[in-house]
């Protein structure tokens, strides 16, 4: 039953990761906004219960590519008050100390990343514990499960889901709720507000699922 | 909330969503992509990079040694170097799960102290004088002290005392070499581990070993196990236990101290030391007078009847067994009856339950237990064991070439008439009977792998006979380490380690399927290190033998490639690539007693009346016994039954009423036989137990420094009661003293062990075995060097205590077991 859950439900899991990691990774450019409404991703969201102001969207791309970047900055990048996208922010280390970059977490998060062949773009300046890249590693791992299924080795599948299940309750379940709680309380925009509210439902959701529904699938605790 | 929870149902739709913003929105576009590279490290085994040089590493699968499940495993090797094991996924049995002990098997190989060159001692025996010599030199002088025993006709004078070897290497050495050699004066060390147990399958109900299917189960009972941190099949049978809890199962364990299995359990029940016997009796005696037995299985497939096992078990009672036990009588009636009713469950036992005076009579116990509720190779029962049958398409020509002068002197199997069923040796009195000299005395004895000073009882006893040169004039020492054994010997050859050398490997299949897998060499050996199959191979032609194969690798080869289904899967280059071989449409084998006999099984056969047994009689064995077993009739069916092994049963069933214990003069039916010494016991003495943890193996594994490191010291666990009593307090220095001797330690005051219990483990207190151990550093001569960099940062100090100075060698009389549970001490504050 819960390997049913999974294998049927790998795929949407893994390009829901890609796509919160996309929106969380840098500002979206005026292309990537035009495509957003005509491919009716907009539309999608919507109907999914975002309530997003279509008027905003309206506008020029270019307009809304601007009001987007300013609206990211100050979410994200600063300066002054802002929701830092780094895991060592909220996660204290084994001493009980917070709030500093390239803490532990951020140091086992390379770890996992090169332990599955894995290395960071170097077109991407940031530090591994970055919200999108902790994002994408799931996507990358179910993406190999989908894989998996799809060629019936069902051990590799399971193999899997142990490591989402250990990466998600070592790493995203310990900050990412948090993360995206500020956003939406600090949101002035309703894209990444009604973004955050659909990924946290998100989050909650994959927490019942890897550990809940996993008996008999994996040993990891 | 403004949005709706998201349901299962919408994250299709969120899904759907997501995948048009990647591919429309481009979100995933390589350039803006955060991570780079493939993710084939989720292959589960096989593949590993390194994470500094990014460079893949050679993946070599091949089986674990560190303790005799032997895992299979996947080595990987860097620029040369063994730098990591994994668990082989490709083996069922194993699962592609490792333990701590086999993760570290690593530190085997890169042991600063371990044994690189051949050497000989120049000073007097045990001096710690060694001169470096050749191969060449070696192989002279231990081929020139055979060749005297064999031109005097006494090549049973060149005695082999084995610990670590199994699988092919076993049959090199003793099948090919020692047989055509003309010896078969060996001995092995099974008495100091489980062997009462084996000897109580084969009375009981013939081949040796069993599995117990937990993943089927519904419940367990068990009774001195610690079957989650070490086991003759640690990870197979852990795993599954694992699984099943996970399923629902219950564990009930019995026993003298709380183990990491005991914390585990549905529930842990305390039992005194030596007493667990009285409670399966009791359960035995709830479920017959309960009614709750299986009346089907007890009158087709054992050898007794409801109404004598009733009259028989009617004396045990739960009361009685709490008087004898410390288990209340009300759980002892309530897992008794919730037992019997699980369908399936199963009774489980070990050294907890047979390493004591009539340990036998013990497991037999446990078996009828399994028995009247029917468990017996059923899923989630206590099953005969399915494990690999190799072809060695060598053997049988072999045999013509086997020594004409052949003798064997029975150095390994106890005093004389000491022991009823020695099936299984009894290696702690080896050097005693040696001394003794009753059963004569070996010229030459060479010790492979094995440490008897050090893992036998009475140390001392053991190392005054070894170090005396007109008891044991010649002897050998083939080991990997610097041993306390090798220490005290007249030459010392340096053995491969597991991880560079070969075999043909099985062992039971925690599925109930066939699996075969193989080790070969993840790196060459070190040093000068070498197999000893290879030593075989130098010096078997000096006594004119010809060996079918060139060496161990041709006959693992021939082995791979004439193994029906091994060799239809691709035989040895398979096996060289994936480690291991089963048939994947293999269904689980249980019932295999039933298994009807046909016409041509059937052909030249006769059944003894009086049994049942279908055997063929021929001209040396003209009536039924071990060797001529055939089946067993069952209403008037002839059925494969449980055949013979080592001991003439006399039936094909399950006996509970043993006619060969009969014949010894003990009680054929299985009963509570207390302890002698600890009837004698005077207030205030304690009964000395010992265990294992999860790791460490008993003797061979602290030269690990990954191991030594999280376990390197063993206070003796005692109760607060009893501490309180005696004035002792967590930490204090306590004198623990028995009949031989006494050693000073350290006291762990803790609820974990019973209170007529003194608990110690028994890894601590090497006193070589080098540096990370002992603290000792071996002679330079031996391959002893300061190269490891984590001499430097070893921070402990406390190697502790060796419970065994003060275990006397006490022998169960039944099986030969060596009795670890049954020492009395006396304790006091230091």
């Amino acid at each position: 039953m819960a390997l049913t859950l999974f294998k049927e439900g790998a795929k949407s899991r893994c390009d829901t990761y890609g796509f919160l990691a996309g929106i969380f990774r840098q500002e979206l450019t005026a292309q990537q906004i035009k495509e957003m409404i005509n491919s009716g991703v907009l539309d999608m969201l919507t109907e999914l219960g975002a309530k997003i102001d279509r008027n905003f969207f309206n506008k020029p791309a270019e307009q809304v590519e601007e009001a987007l970047a300013i609206e990211y900055t100050a979410l994200f990048i600063g300066p002054g008050k802002h929701i830092n996208p780094h895991e060592s922010i909220y996660v204290p280390d084994s001493t009980g100390k917070v709030g500093y970059y390239w803490g532990e977490c951020t140091a086992d998060m390379k770890k996992w990343v090169e332990h599955y062949g894995l290395k960071m773009s170097e077109k991407f300046e940031s530090i591994p514990d970055h919200i999108s890249i902790e994002l994408e590693f799931m996507q990358r791992v179910i993406e190999q499960e989908h894989l998996s299924w799809q060629r019936n080795d069902e051990e590799t599948a399971k193999r899997c889901i142990e490591v989402e299940k250990t990466f998600f309750n070592k790493h995203i379940i310990k900050w990412v709720p948090l993360f995206l709680n500020r956003v939406i309380d600090s949101a002035s925009l309703d894209f990444y507000r009604e973004t955050a509210k659909i990924g946290k439902d998100f989050i909650s959701d994959e927490g019942n699922l890897l550990n809940e529904e996993t008996a008999g699938v994996t040993d990891t605790n | 909330m403004a949005i709706k929870e998201i349901s299962r149902r919408d994250i299709f739709k969120l899904g759907a969503l997501s995948a048009l913003a990647l591919t429309g929105m481009k979100l995933n576009k390589a350039e803006a992509v955060t991570l780079m590279g493939d993710m084939d490290a989720l292959q589960w085994g096989f593949k590993d990079i390194s994470p500094e040089t990014r460079k893949e590493r050679k993946a070599v699968p091949s089986a674990c040694w560190q303790c005799v499940t032997r895992d299979g495993i996947v080595a990987y090797v860097e620029d040369g170097r063994l730098v990591k094991i994994e668990g082989n996924p490709k083996l069922p049995r194993t699962n592609g799960v490792l333990c701590s002990k086999g993760q570290a098997g690593m530190n085997q190989v890169y042991d600063p102290d371990r044994m690189l060159h051949p050497v000989k001692r120049v000073g007097s025996r045990g001096s710690g004088q060694w001169k470096r010599i050749s191969w060449d030199e070696a192989k002279k002088e231990v081929v020139g002290l055979m060749k005297k025993l064999k031109v005097e006709g006494h090549p049973e004078k060149f005695a082999f005392w084995y610990g670590r070897m199994k699988d092919s290497t076993s049959h090199y050495v003793k099948g090919y070499f020692m047989a055509a050699y003309g010896s078969g004066t060996t001995a092995g060390h099974t008495s100091i581990c489980e062997g009462d147990k084996w000897v109580a399958h084969e009375l009981t109900w013939g081949k040796h070993y069993e599995n117990w299917d937990f993943k089927n189960t519904n419940m367990v009972l068990n009774f001195g196990s610690n079957v989650m941190e070490a086991h003759t099949n640690h990870i197979p049978v852990a795993q599954r236990l694992v699984e099943g809890m996970a399923k629902g199962a219950k564990l009930y364990t019995f026993d003298v101290r709380l183990s990491n299995t005991a914390a585990k359990s549905t529930e842990w029940i305390p039992v005194k030391p030596g007493t667990d016997t009285a409670i399966i009796l009791a359960m035995i005696n709830v479920i017959m007078s309960g009614n709750l037995y299986d009346e089907k299985f007890i009158k087709n497939w054992t050898n007794v009847t409801v109404d004598q096992l009733k009259d028989h078990v009617k004396k045990f009672t739960p009361e009685w067994a709490e008087k004898e036990s410390g288990a209340p009588a009300k759980k002892i009636k309530e897992l008794a009856i919730a037992f019997a009713k699980a369908k399936p469950g199963v009774a489980i036992s070990y050294r907890g339950l047979v390493a004591h005076y009539a340990g036998v009579n013990n497991e037999r116990a446990l078996i009828t237990l399994n028995a009247v509720c029917g468990y017996i190779n059923i899923p989630g029962g206590f099953c005969q064991p399915v494990g690999a049958k190799w072809n060695d398409p060598f053997k049988k020509g072999f045999k013509s070439q086997h020594a004409k002068v052949h003798g064997k002197l029975k150095i390994g199997y106890g005093y004389k008439d000491a022991v009823a069923y020695p099936t299984h040796g009894v290696t702690q009195d080896v050097l005693g009977v040696i001394k003794e000299g009753k059963h004569g005395r070996p010229d030459v004895l060479m010790t492979y792998c094995i440490n008897p000073p050090y893992v036998n009882g009475n140390c001392q006893d053991n190392i005054n006979i070894m170090k005396d040169e007109s008891i044991i004039p010649h002897l050998i020492a083939y080991d990997v380490a610097y041993s306390e054994s090798a220490s005290i010997s007249d030459m010392i050859l340096p053995a491969a380690n597991y991880l560079e050398r070969w075999d043909a490997m099985g062992h039971a299949s925690g599925d109930q399927i066939h699996e075969f897998f193989i080790r070969q060499p993840v790196v060459k050996p070190l040093g000068e290190a070498k197999p000893i199959t290879d030593f075989v191979d130098e010096i078997a032609p000096e006594f004119g033998i010809k060996l079918p194969f060139k060496n161990h690798e041709e006959l693992v080869k021939a082995m791979c490639n004439t193994t029906k289904g091994v060799k239809e899967a691709g035989g040895f280059d398979y096996m060289l690539k994936n480690g291991a071989w089963y048939d994947v449409n293999e269904k689980p084998h249980y019932h295999q007693h039933e298994k009807k006999l046909s016409e041509k099984d059937l052909a030249g056969t006769k059944v003894d009346e009086k049994s049942g047994v279908i055997y063929k009689p021929d001209e040396k064995h003209p009536k039924p016994d071990a060797k001529n077993y055939v089946g067993q009739m069952v209403d008037g069916v002839a059925y494969k039954g449980f055949p013979y092994d080592k001991i003439d049963r006399q039936t094909g069933k399950i006996a509970v009423y043993s006619h060969p214990l009969k014949k010894k003069n003990w009680d054929p039916m299985p009963v509570y036989y207390p302890i002698p010494e600890h009837q004698k016991m005077s207030d205030g003495e304690l009964i000395l137990t010992t265990y294992k943890v999860r790791t460490q193996t008993h003797s061979r594994t602290q030269n690990c420094k990954l191991l030594t490191e999280d376990y390197h010291t063993n206070p003796a666990l005692i109760n607060p009661k009893t501490a309180a009593t005696l004035g002792i307090k967590d930490g204090d220095k306590i004198e623990v003293s028995s009949a031989i001797g006494k050693i000073v330690t350290k006291a762990k005051v803790t609820n974990a062990v019973h209170p007529s219990a003194i608990s110690i483990s028994h890894h601590c207190g090497h006193w070589q075995y080098g540096r990370y151990t002992s603290g000792v550093k071996p002679p330079v001569e031996v391959g002893a060097n300061d190269n490891d960099i984590d001499l430097k940062l070893k921070w402990w100090t406390d190697n502790g205590e060796h419970p065994n100075w003060i275990i006397p060698n006490s022998t169960d009389p039944m099986g030969g077991q060596q009795r670890w549970m049954d020492t009395v001490v006396k304790v006091r504050k230091v």
